[in-house]
């Protein structure tokens, strides 16, 4: 334990002025060389790039609108699209959900992952995706809510969660791509439908044939524009 | 050539969806209500006026019918099937989770009874927005009817779901209500879904609930659901039998005959 502690202190001792002299203490003791403020210029600007680019790659580079699908009666987002041929996307969207019969409106949240495993390309603008498919998890806000059972239940007396839901979809999509000369902000424009269902409209379903499959599905529109 | 080709396999899939039906959700609890509201009160005004002036009846029961639509079905075949029936009570937990579509689907199969029913709230159907969707669907969750001569008194009994911020049982209703019966009032029955001493009662008031509605002229029994089983109590050993309807599930539903000699019998019939 002792030895540890002897050579622990060693070490540091060893790399406090490794670490001083390499960042260049200004003064005249030092090497020249690293005191030159071209280096540490450069090792700085090496750092902010590469921390720029990092937040660079978070940048969304699509954008969706969509219409129903469970997620809200409207819904808007921003999203991501990467892998060797763009065939996987990751989406957040925001939904207004109008009152209805509940006390107030209420905002709902989702994160979508998609996944597209071919295109079918019909001329050099118009291609086809023949099959979307993936997952999404949705929010809603409102007190009458709760992904955990409040305390007033005994435990485990509901066993699931009202506020969270889990879907699986597919779709299709029509895709766009704007001429170079044409773009404005984006580089191409997607329709797409959806049809999906939830984890509780599932469990319905099973154990019921008077559930039929249509009744369970859900439908959603939307348009994607792609910026980069 | 080909482009044409592709984009009418696309727009006939598209149209091909199951058309028809209605596939638009915005959100599983959005409340957003298609078909027959405020049931409740429509059938109530056919079961006062068929039963008007009359001093016997013959009504079932069911309850806990939640997430078993197929259950269901055959509960509603077998009443529609025995032509003796004047109405249904359904004693709470339509859904499971509260969900708007269930509320339709269950529905539903309820809308294929010949006889008018009402539906008392359970503790699932208070889950998430489903307290509104039952106001909006079935009426307030505290509601009364006469058939014939006998006093219905339907109550929501589900403190837990409303965390004790409610008044459930409403007494305030209950001494309303027993201020203002109809002069032609023979006997009463109270429905309600957990009854006193069940995890979702406000069991503080159990007793004063008991003592409460033993106001009620010639109270016959008590009906109650949300256990699963079926089974009959003297909970409080006062003679007041609180008569427990199993769910949908256990394939049994209860029959009460009320005779114009003020008395009553009960069946329990597998379906």
């Amino acid at each position: 334990m002792k030895s540890l502690l002897v050579s622990l202190l060693l070490i540091a001792c060893g790399l406090l002025p490794a670490t001083a002299q390499s960042v260049g203490c200004g003064c005249d003791s030092c090497p020249a060389a690293v005191r030159d403020p071209a280096l540490t210029a450069s090792r700085y600007q090496r750092h902010t790039d590469r921390y720029r680019s990092f937040w660079q790659r978070l940048t969304p580079r699509q954008t969706t609108l969509q219409y129903a699908g469970s997620i809200g009666l409207l819904s808007a987002g921003v999203g991501w699209h990467y892998g060797p041929r763009d065939q996987w996307e990751t989406e957040f969207l925001v939904g207004f959900l109008p009152r209805y019969e509940r006390e107030r409106v209420s905002a709902t949240f989702t994160l979508k992952q998609r996944f597209r495993p071919w295109v079918i390309p019909v001329s050099s603008r118009w291609e086809i995706d023949p099959l979307t498919t993936g997952l999404f998890f949705n929010t809603i806000s409102g007190e009458n809510f709760w992904s955990r059972e409040p305390s007033r239940y005994p435990k485990r007396y509901y066993g699931f969660s009202t506020k969270i839901r889990t879907h699986v979809f597919l779709g299709q999509r029509l895709r766009y791509n704007i001429p170079t000369r044409n773009r404005l902000y984006n580089k191409s424009v997607t329709l797409y439908y959806e049809l999906s269902t939830c984890d509780l409209y599932l469990v319905s379903a099973i154990p019921n044939s008077n559930v039929r499959l249509s009744d369970i599905l859900s439908l959603c529109f939307g348009v994607r524009m792609e910026m980069f | 050539m080909k482009k044409i080709f592709c984009l009418a396999a696309l727009l006939t899939l598209v149209l091909t969806l199951p058309a028809g039906c209605d596939l638009i959700d915005y959100h599983p609890y959005d409340t957003r209500i298609e078909g027959e509201r405020d049931i409740n009160r429509h059938n109530i005004r056919r079961i006062e006026e068929a039963c008007r002036g009359r001093r016997s009846l013959r009504f079932a029961v069911i309850s806990d019918t939640q997430r078993w639509y197929d259950e269901t079905k055959a509960a509603v075949r077998s009443i529609n099937a025995r032509k003796d029936i004047d109405f249904v009570i359904h004693l709470g937990d339509l859904t499971d989770f509260g969900v708007t579509r269930e509320f339709e689907w269950m529905r539903r199969e309820l809308e294929q009874l010949s006889v008018p029913y009402v539906c008392l709230i359970g503790n699932h159907d208070c889950l998430g927005t489903g307290a509104d969707t039952f106001l909006s669907m079935y009426g307030t969750p505290n509601f009364t009817f006469n058939a014939g001569n006998t006093h219905f008194v339907c109550l929501n009994t589900n403190a837990v779901e409303y965390d004790y911020t409610t008044a459930i049982p409403d007494f305030g209703f209950l001494r309303n209500d027993i201020s203002s019966l109809p002069q032609e009032t023979g006997r009463t029955v109270i429905a309600m879904h957990a009854m006193p001493y069940s995890d979702q009662f406000n069991n503080n008031v159990a007793e004063v609930f008991e003592e409460y509605i033993l106001h009620y002229p010639a109270l016959q029994f008590a009906l109650a659901g949300h256990n699963h089983y079926t089974s009959v109590h003297d909970l409080f050993n006062d003679g007041l039998l609180y008569y427990e309807c199993g769910s949908a599930k256990s394939r049994e539903y209860l029959v009460f005959t009320l005779t114009e000699d003020g008395k009553y019998e009960y069946e329990v019939i597998a379906c």
